[in-house]
């Protein structure tokens, strides 16, 4: 009987914790059935000291259940926090590597290359090509170096070589001292104006050629070897930037007959030991509008041209903006240059009119440019299509060897197959007071790398 | 000689009312209605904002400052390191100032 009644107790609890454990505790203990009354020992029923106990071991059960799972549940978060932590600390030690560690992953290969095709009055026309690859490196956070290279084949008219050039255009080291200024030194472009720094890469200037005065025999420095200092400092919605750098500077031609007195400003190796300071500073009134004004100051002769000094003068100004109003945008850029060599005697052991030659070297050049591109017109053709305009003028001393007053007309047309790709073709209308004139019609691939 | 020298100072003299005038109605023009600065390349370019969305901060000073030397290339063309390393020597090319910097990578690290 006692057996019996036993069998029938586990059954009982079997059943119970089933039904606890299963869906609902508190329906188990709600469908249990009532403990019979002390001392009876009908076999349906357990006693109430039987039920108790069992009660009892169930919330210790489930009290251990849920124990159990909560651990699991902290565990789980406590591991998911302990990865975040260290994938946090790997990504925090990565970019410290990166900051502090000189590295060879973050180099870039940029630059500009051109096709161009020239027919020039007075010269036979010619297909030229260029490669300009810039090297862009930075070495950390706060140190960059930047070296091209100007690769192209000499076709410098019936006189050129036909051979292939290669010169070492930029190599330069620089570190962002601070938000407000950027140390550097080396073989650099030189910011004299903006057409050399900002405008020259064949896939940004609008005309297949250079504005005169930053051209071949042009009147601004381009690039130069020392050391220089930039920066720019926000005044309220405007910024004002400067540039200063002390450089070799340019060399005074004075054994060319044809340029004499003028600057080569190829000139890497210094001719005396007198430094050429100069700089520039900008000023943006708004975005899209900047001036700017720069001067390069420097003794140029050497020998008995040592009191020979050369001061030049450049003002800027570009403004780009587009207009829904003619369906598209305006590109505006004007630069003035102006060059005074101390005066000189040139060409002294020649016999006239070959020489000598005395004279101040004063010649003036600037470009005015004007570009509208339509992009804004719903026809692909029409909105990748590009007119540009421009005037530009050299004019040195006609007293001077090789003195003449060049003018020109500009007029082109580009179609831009991408945002780095333009096809430029242009007309230029040249005259020259003593020289030959050059009309000349261009056409130029640039592709901005 | 001296004729030489009225000459050369008569055209200077005539450059620059050139200069002036130009930039007179350059600058004219750009007091006029315009649409959201923006730089083009072609119809794609997701620098042609339309003109009357508003425009993100981080994304005008991209177009402003990218777009006021040449046409603006796609924030896809290069990774955001290769961005990093382009517009930090654009910093020292086109004397951009520090907080332009960070706006103009803070936007391309959003696009890419």
């Amino acid at each position: 009987m006692k057996r019996q009644r036993h069998g029938f107790a586990l059954g009982f609890i079997v059943i119970f914790v089933a039904g606890s454990i299963g869906r609902a505790a508190a329906e188990g203990v709600a469908m249990a059935q009532p403990a019979a009354p002390a001392g009876q020992t009908n076999g349906a029923f357990v006693t109430r000291e039987e039920y108790d106990k069992l009660k009892s071991e169930l919330e210790e059960l489930k009290a251990r259940f849920n124990a159990m799972k909560s651990e699991k549940t902290t565990n789980t978060i406590e591991t998911i926090q302990s990865l975040d932590y260290v994938n946090q600390r790997v990504d925090q030690l990565e970019e410290d590597t990166r900051k502090f560690w000189p590295g060879f992953n973050r180099v870039i290969i940029a630059g500009d290359a051109n096709a161009t095709f020239i027919s020039q009055e007075g010269s036979k026309s010619s297909f030229g090509a260029e490669l300009a690859p810039l090297i862009l490196w930075q070495l950390n956070d706060r140190l960059l170096f930047e070296g091209g290279f100007d690769i192209g084949i000499d076709n410098g008219g019936e006189l050129g070589s036909g051979e292939t050039t290669f010169d070492l255009s930029i190599a330069e080291l620089s570190y962002l001292l601070n938000d407000y200024l950027t140390i550097g030194a080396g073989l650099f472009v030189v910011p004299f104006g903006v057409y050399h720094n900002h405008f020259d890469p064949p896939w940004i200037n609008q005309l297949p050629d250079d504005p005169l005065p930053f051209g071949d025999g042009g009147i601004a420095a381009d690039s130069a070897v020392g050391v220089f200092g930039e920066g720019a400092v926000p005044i309220g919605p405007t910024v004002l930037n400067y540039d200063v750098y002390v450089s070799n500077g340019p060399r005074l031609i004075t054994d060319d007959p044809s340029a004499a007195g003028s600057l080569g400003f190829d000139n890497y190796v210094d001719n005396n030991n007198a430094k050429t300071f100069g700089g520039r500073i900008g000023f943006r009134p708004i975005p899209e509008v900047e001036f700017g004004y720069s001067m390069q100051y420097g003794q140029v002769g050497v020998d008995s041209f040592r009191n020979v000094d050369a001061f030049l003068q450049a003002v800027d100004a570009e403004f780009r903006r587009d207009y829904s109003r003619i369906y598209g945008q305006i590109d505006f850029r004007a630069e003035l240059v102006l060059s005074h060599v101390d005066r000189a005697t040139y060409g002294l052991t020649a016999s006239p009119p070959f020489g000598p030659f005395t004279f101040n070297n004063n010649r003036n050049g600037g470009y005015v440019q004007i570009g509208y591109r339509p992009w804004m017109v719903d026809l692909p053709v029409i909105s990748k299509l590009q007119l540009v305009g421009r005037y530009d003028w050299l004019h040195s001393s006609l007293a001077a060897p090789g003195g003449d007053r060049e003018n020109r007309w500009t007029a082109g047309l580009n179609y831009w197959l991408q945002p780095n790709v333009v096809l430029k073709g242009a007309y230029e209308f040249d005259h020259k007071k003593s020289g030959q004139d050059a009309d000349a019609v261009l056409v130029q691939l640039g592709i901005g790398l | 000689m001296m004729e030489d020298a009225m000459s050369q100072n008569t055209n200077k003299g005539r450059l620059l009312s050139t200069l002036a005038i130009i930039g007179a109605i350059g600058f004219g023009a750009a007091g006029c209605e315009s649409t959201s600065t923006s730089s083009s390349s072609n119809r794609s370019n997701p620098s042609q904002l339309e003109a009357q969305k508003p425009v993100p901060d981080e994304a005008r000073v991209w177009a402003e400052n990218c777009g006021r030397c040449h046409n603006l290339r796609s924030p896809n063309e290069f990774s955001y390191d290769q961005w990093e390393v382009i517009v930090n020597h654009m910093r020292v090319r086109a004397t951009l100032t520090a907080d332009e910097t960070r706006a103009i990578l803070s936007f391309l690290k959003a696009a890419q």
